[in-house]
């Protein structure tokens, strides 16, 4: 794969695999072979949106990338729905061309893993299904805990297709999956993996450290809660001002007005759309800052993070 | 030549128990660990679990036991039966590790292929210094090294002994002296713990 | 740009070797000040739209059939230049694809690749080879996959793992290095591999540096120019051969013998412009990062 930074990408094929799943294959609109990607990355799409001049930049787990289909992902229609998936679901249709950024991966199993253990809430399942394939190819021993409505039972047990003698479990709901238990009793040089809501998340980091587990060992993959109190967003060197809605990021705010912050996993995770701050009090969603430079203030991650007050001044 | 300041030589902080573990295992390659290895206000009481070196071979540990001390008959068999224990441990362990450099090394190996992080396990190289030196150019490993200036064993080549140390390979790099100029030495000194 | 190679060159014993006017005109020259130290001198690769050392993913030059016969020479004599851990296998695969991909899109007069699925027919004609192969089967080539493709670009490589928050150098080959020893420093963290350079880790360079490859991102290649100097054209300056090729004139530094100048990876600090007219060799090891 050679210097590349957008690929320009069909939709080779979409179809809905439950009332509020749609899983789309995208194919490079040249016929070219696509950049590899390992299990875990993303790519970023840019997609249009209503009532938006600019294209909406959303991150999508691969849930696989093969030659014979191409980049796969999954999209949950969200409720209210975001410009990103409303789109995926209404109007996105085979042959549209689409423009996205190349596979990164943020998320990426360790190589010294003896065992993974892979916790997965909701549509959370994206790059557990990628993990699966991966594991399968290495003959590395997994686990595997997927938490789901029952009405999505059926769809993510045929999705994971457990072979005989794998430790898959679904469990429609949270209150028959016991993260003491299971963590409890997994052997050393085990991994753990939870994608899904922060708060299941938060739960398996908070039981894996009571358990003794190092962080080494604890990996999430954060999709970033996006939306908060609407507050006013002032550029230090023109006095701009930009409104941030309640449904919306810092990041798609500034864009949305024509500022390109640049960006990559837009997931609070990467580092690289980190802006300076002049004033305001922020609330910090990220994972990438340290402890010293959240208490500084003096730097937020608009991807994820927003003010804690109505109003906060960038040093832009 | 002392005071390298090479990044890849090993720091030693003396121990205590990582209050982050679930279970916490010291294993000593002597009958008893040195005052010093200790943090203050810690002790070898303060680990459930205590593995030791009787150097008898009428020892009959029982490595799977859990709490408690357990003796054996040499660090070889200490470090055999490790491995053994590892394989059937779960996660939340920490190990701790207390003797010469290569011992805690050889640990840390183990501890390494079970799958254990580096932020699982904690070493105390204690005692004189006593180094494993690998001589770049012809591989051999020169054992007990106490001085930055050795002959090798192998290739007979005088070597330095760099403060550039191989966790994988568990040895100090021994590079020859006096390969520009022939004869050319530097004042031997005692190697620091 | 066809390239006219020199095949004959030599980097041991008689020492045939020398750069045409236009290999000098494309030596990409870091020496732009009086002093040197070490810094943390990483770019994004901008591809040089005017040729030169700058305008290709991998350089290929008129050193490159006698540089790849110099390195099987080396890998002859000590197959353990060439290691990787098991757990990079798919590293070693990535390693192949980049290369062959980059070459054969950079010099299609030179090399050509081949692909229908997963099966791969490779030719590169400086070297004469000409290889069918299938992707993800080490078997079906002659060497590791890692290796093969090796043997055929110029300059030395790592693989490193991304993990515990750092890089570490998990494989590799070196036959060209300046000073340092793959099978002694394989498996090490980055700050490990590096602790033996002198000054650099007090000034934060590697910390710096470190952050700055952890973020290289796929399609997004970075380069530094690495650069040591040779008064031979040496190519194997490796620690094993230390006692071989040490007491030979090697560096420039006014007459006087600094082991700590050997050890210290010879990135010289010191180059009065008459220097340049003595050397025989400036050898650029120019290292480009991808992802």
């Amino acid at each position: 794969m050679r210097d590349q930074p957008v690929l320009s990408l069909r939709v080779a094929a979409a179809e809905a695999i439950a009332p509020t799943l749609r899983r789309v294959s995208l194919r490079a609109a040249d016929g070219a072979r696509l950049p590899p990607a390992a299990a875990g990355a993303h790519i970023t799409l840019s997609l249009p949106a209503s009532g938006h001049a600019r294209p909406l930049k959303n991150a999508y787990t691969l849930v696989s990338a093969d030659l014979e289909h191409g980049y796969t992902l999954i999209v949950r229609r969200t409720d209210p729905t975001r410009g990103g998936s409303q789109h995926i679901h209404e109007a996105l249709a085979v042959g549209d061309v689409l423009e996205a950024s190349v596979p990164h991966n943020l998320f990426a199993l360790h190589s010294q893993a003896k065992k993974v253990l892979m916790i997965g809430g909701g549509i959370g399942i994206t790059p557990l299904l990628a993990f699966i394939a991966a594991l399968r190819a290495r003959g590395t021993r997994f686990e595997l805990h997927q938490i789901c409505n029952s009405a999505d039972l059926r769809v993510f047990a045929a999705l994971i297709g457990a072979q005989p003698g794998e430790a898959v479990h679904l469990h429609a709901g949270r209150s028959t999956f016991d993260a003491a238990v299971v963590l409890g009793a997994q052997p050393l040089g085990t991994h753990v993996y939870s994608c899904g809501p922060a708060a299941l998340m938060d739960a398996i980091a908070a039981q894996a450290a009571a358990l003794g587990w190092p962080a080494s060992h604890v990996h999430r993959e954060d999709f970033g809660a996006a939306g908060g109190e609407p507050f006013t967003l002032t550029i230090g060197t023109s006095g701009a001002r930009i409104t941030v809605a309640a449904d919306q990021t810092m990041l798609e705010a500034l864009e949305a007005a024509g500022i390109d912050a640049g960006s990559l996993c837009r997931g609070g995770a990467c580092g690289v759309c980190a802006l300076p701050v002049r004033a305001g009090e922020l609330e910090h969603r990220d994972h990438y800052l340290s402890a010293d430079e959240r208490q500084s203030g003096a730097v937020v991650m608009p991807c994820v993070s927003r003010a804690r007050g109505d109003s906060l001044v960038l040093d832009i | 030549m002392s005071g390298q300041d090479i990044k890849s030589r090993p720091v030693y902080t003396p121990l205590a128990r990582d209050p982050a573990g679930r279970a916490h295992l010291l294993i000593i390659d002597d009958a008893a660990p040195p005052a010093e290895a200790f943090a203050p206000g810690t002790s070898a009481a303060d680990f459930p679990e205590t593995w030791s070196v009787a150097a008898h071979s009428q020892a009959l540990p029982a490595p799977l036991a859990g709490n408690g001390a357990q003796a054996f008959r040499s660090a070889s068999h200490l470090i055999a039966m490790l491995r053994h224990r590892l394989a059937r441990e779960t996660m939340g362990l920490r190990l701790y590790a207390i003797g010469a450099e290569h011992f805690c090394w050889d640990v840390a190996a183990c501890a390494s292929a079970a799958g254990m992080g580096r932020d699982e396990f904690f070493l105390y190289a204690a005692g004189k210094p006593a180094r494993r030196v690998v001589c770049v150019h012809c591989r051999t490993l020169n054992e007990g090294v106490s001085t930055n200036l050795i002959t090798c064993t192998g290739c007979h080549a005088r070597l330095f002994v760099r403060d550039h140390f191989s966790r994988l390979g568990n040895a100090f790099m021994g590079v020859q002296i006096d390969a520009e100029v022939p004869g050319e030495t530097i004042e031997i000194e005692e190697l620091s713990a | 740009m066809t390239i006219a190679f020199k095949p004959d060159e030599t980097f041991r014993g008689d020492f045939r070797y020398a750069n045409s006017p236009a290999a000098i005109l494309r030596f990409p020259f870091p020496f732009d000040q009086d002093s040197y130290m070490y810094g943390i001198n990483m770019e994004p690769h901008t591809r040089s739209t005017m040729g030169g050392a700058f305008a290709a993913a991998f350089d290929v030059d008129e050193h490159y059939v006698a540089e790849c016969a110099e390195r099987a020479a080396v890998l002859a004599a000590d197959p353990g230049r060439c290691q990787v851990l098991p757990h990079m296998v798919e590293a070693e695969w990535d390693t192949l694809e980049l290369i062959m991909e980059s070459l054969s899109a950079d010099y299609p007069e030179h090399f050509t690749l081949e692909r229908e699925g997963d099966d791969w027919i490779w030719t590169n004609r400086p070297l004469s080879l000409h290889q069918r192969f299938r992707f993800g089967d080490p078997s079906s080539l002659p060497q590791s996959p890692f290796e093969y493709i090796a043997r055929q670009a110029q300059g030395d490589f790592t693989l490193q793992d991304q993990r515990d928050g750092t890089l570490y150098m998990d494989g590799g080959i070196a036959t060209t290095q300046a000073d340092w020893s793959l099978s002694f420093d394989l498996g090490m963290t980055f700050h490990e591999w590096h602790g033996p350079v002198p000054l650099a880790h007090q000034k934060g360079v590697f910390d710096r540096a470190l952050s700055y490859l952890m973020r290289v991102r796929y399609g997004h290649p970075a380069r530094r120019l690495n650069w040591t100097m040779t008064v031979h054209p040496r190519l194997d300056t490796s620690p094993e051969n230390y006692p071989v090729w040490g007491a030979g004139p090697h560096h420039f530094d006014g007459g006087q013998h600094r082991r700590d100048a050997a050890f210290a990876g010879r990135i010289a600090d010191i180059l009065p412009a008459a220097a340049l007219e003595r050397a025989a060799v400036l050898h650029p090891r120019l290292s480009c990062q991808h992802r």
